[in-house]
């Protein structure tokens, strides 16, 4: 379960009493960090759309002290968007530290970054298993960028780099929709950390070098070191450039490494491509869908309830006989946005979902599938059918639905299977009437030996007797 | 007298001979029939009594293994009621069987001849 989201749920509710037009599933208080030397006007297509969305917007410098994102335990806001990579020092409440401690109590947090990172800034990244490459390097494409733009402002194609089948991080129109503009970022490369999804990666003709042409000697010095040239090349599906990470906790966290995605400059704009052909940026679709994600717009699952009951049956029991049929059932919900800008849960439907019926190891693993005949009030139920195992403990109705771009569903539910009572095996069994027969006709023949015996011996002591007086 | 007859049977059972087979077949008769009548005549009662009563058990106790090897054995502890009954019920009345049958009053001294 998500205790975040409990935590936050009043907070929902209030937000939705007093914000007709809330459409995060926790909420619509936005802090935005912008480091001074990023001119806020020139994003102000990226803040206008997030305001319609519903967000509100407020804006601090990294040295702001006032910037406390937790107070006495309460978040003071819902959502957390950093573009500050090259600022040396932040404020003890904007720190690195800060920033991880209110990603645990249920921040969402987006970071915009750039080529000049300090190495406080890739320390940081290091906490999420994420490695910058080389300061003042950037990500060059010399075959693919916008007309009359350095090779330093790569033109992405939508089908080939952006990562699909990633749950709702991106929208389908997205992932078909017009080349992306990655204008002089910088490039990643993710580690092991599972929870690290992949959003959007390096073309095959790019990589990763310096924007400026060097000059013979330059050229001479750099060959000489000889440092640079030997490390390992970062291009293509290897060079990250937009990550997400989504915590135990369903916390979601951004990583964009190019601030100019989000600019002016590029949103809704058409350019033409080195072939001549012009297309409209795809930029703001991407940054509104991957927004959308990150601030739990998108990709928003809760469970609704969850039950399990025997045949012919509605109660949940605590105790299962071994063998019972048992039928569980779970009710999830997605989290969606009305016409009218308002947040609703609505039908969830996937068919991969597993319950595992587990004592310490799972007894029972079957797949739940999508009761289409049940009307829920809200959502979609799952039900799986199965017969308790013929082994008596403490078991756990287990649901770990985990999928990139979904909200991780866990759910936990624990039931006894105990043997049958001793008033519950089956009597009189078919096959056994033979052994019945013999035990009753034994006790029978018994009485009726006794009988007989009693009449014999009378029987005798006359002949007995008669025999006496015979001689 | 049966004995006799089983005395002078046996040499001929390896030599197989029509004739032989007849008069052994008839002595065996003659020395089943003997058993039979001796047995209706000098038995007493009660002693009958007891043995149709074994022999009943025996034939129930051998149906129900029988039963048991051919077609089933569950429930197991309605086969061990069955089964064990009649075992206990033959082993009882063979002892009294044999504190009942003639000729055996010595050595039940200390039992009442009231039973």
């Amino acid at each position: 379960m998500r205790p975040s989201a409990f935590l936050l749920a009043p907070f929902v509710g209030l937000a939705t009493l007093l914000s007709v037009s809330a459409r995060s599933s926790t909420g619509d208080r936005v802090l935005v960090v912008l480091e001074p030397s990023v001119k806020k006007d020139d994003y102000s297509k990226f803040w206008a759309s997030l305001q319609e969305r519903g967000f509100e917007l407020t804006f601090k410098e990294p040295k702001d002290r006032d910037a406390n994102l937790v107070k006495y335990g309460e978040t003071q806001y819902d959502h957390l968007i950093v573009y500050a990579p090259s600022a040396k020092s932040f404020s003890p409440s904007l720190s690195p530290k800060s920033i991880i401690q209110a990603q645990y109590s249920g921040i969402n947090t987006l970071f915009f970054l750039s080529p000049e990172l300090t190495e406080s800034t890739r320390e940081f990244m290091r906490e999420y298993d994420l490695e910058f490459v080389d300061p003042s390097t950037t990500l060059i494409d010399a075959f693919s960028h916008p007309s009359g733009s350095p090779a330093s402002t790569v033109l992405l194609s939508s089908t080939s780099s952006l990562v699909p089948n990633n749950g709702e991080i991106l929208s389908p129109s997205t992932l078909s929709g017009g080349p992306i503009v990655y204008p002089s970022g910088t490039v990643h490369v993710a580690g092991q950390n599972p929870y690290l999804v992949d959003v959007l990666h390096a073309s095959k003709t790019s990589y990763v070098g310096q924007d400026k042409a060097l000059s013979g000697d330059e050229a001479e010095v750099e060959k000489s070191i000889g440092g640079k040239g030997k490390e390992p090349v970062v291009s293509g599906k290897k060079a990250s450039l937009v990550s997400a990470l989504q915590s135990r906790d369903n916390v979601r966290i951004g990583f964009v490494g190019s601030g100019g995605l989000a600019s002016d400059e590029w949103w809704g704009k058409s350019v033409q491509n080195t072939d001549g052909k012009t297309l409209e940026t795809g930029n703001a679709a991407f940054i509104t869908d991957f927004t959308k994600w990150i601030f739990q717009e998108t990709g928003v699952v809760k469970i609704v309830d969850s039950t399990h009951f025997r045949e012919g049956e509605v109660e949940p029991r605590e105790m299962y006989t071994k063998k019972d049929e048992i039928t569980y059932s779970l009710t999830l919900a997605k989290h969606y946005t009305t016409s009218n800008g308002t947040s609703a849960w609505g039908p969830f439907e996937v068919d991969d979902i597993q319950l595992d019926f587990t004592m310490l190891d799972p007894h029972i693993r079957t797949a739940l599938v999508q009761d289409k005949s049940a009307t829920p009030e809200v959502g979609s139920v799952y039900a799986a059918k199965f017969n308790a195992p013929d082994r008596h403990g403490v078991f756990k109705f287990v649901v770990e639905y985990w999928r990139p771009g979904w909200t991780y569903i866990r759910t936990s539910t624990k039931a006894s299977v105990v043997p049958l009572r001793h008033d519950e095996y089956p009597r009189f069994i078919t096959g056994a009437w033979p052994y019945y027969i013999a035990t009753i006709s034994t006790s029978i023949t018994f009485l009726l030996f006794c009988g007989l015996w009693v009449s014999l011996a009378e029987q005798d002591k006359k002949k007995v007797n008669k025999g006496k007086k015979a001689e | 007298m049966s004995t006799k007859s089983t005395s002078t049977t046996t040499p001929t059972t390896s030599s197989t001979t029509t004739t032989n087979d007849g008069a052994s077949s008839q002595a065996l008769q003659s020395s089943l029939s003997t058993l039979v009548s001796n047995y209706h005549d000098t038995t007493p009662a009660r002693v009958k009594l007891i043995d149709a009563f074994l022999l009943f058990i025996f034939v129930s106790g051998v149906l129900q293994f029988a039963y048991r090897v051919l077609i089933t054995v569950y429930p197991f502890y309605a086969f061990a009621g069955g089964f064990g009954s009649t075992v206990g019920q033959f082993v009882l009345l063979a002892g009294l069987r044999a504190q009942i049958a003639p000729g055996r009053d010595g050595e039940f001294k200390q039992v009442s001849q009231e039973r």
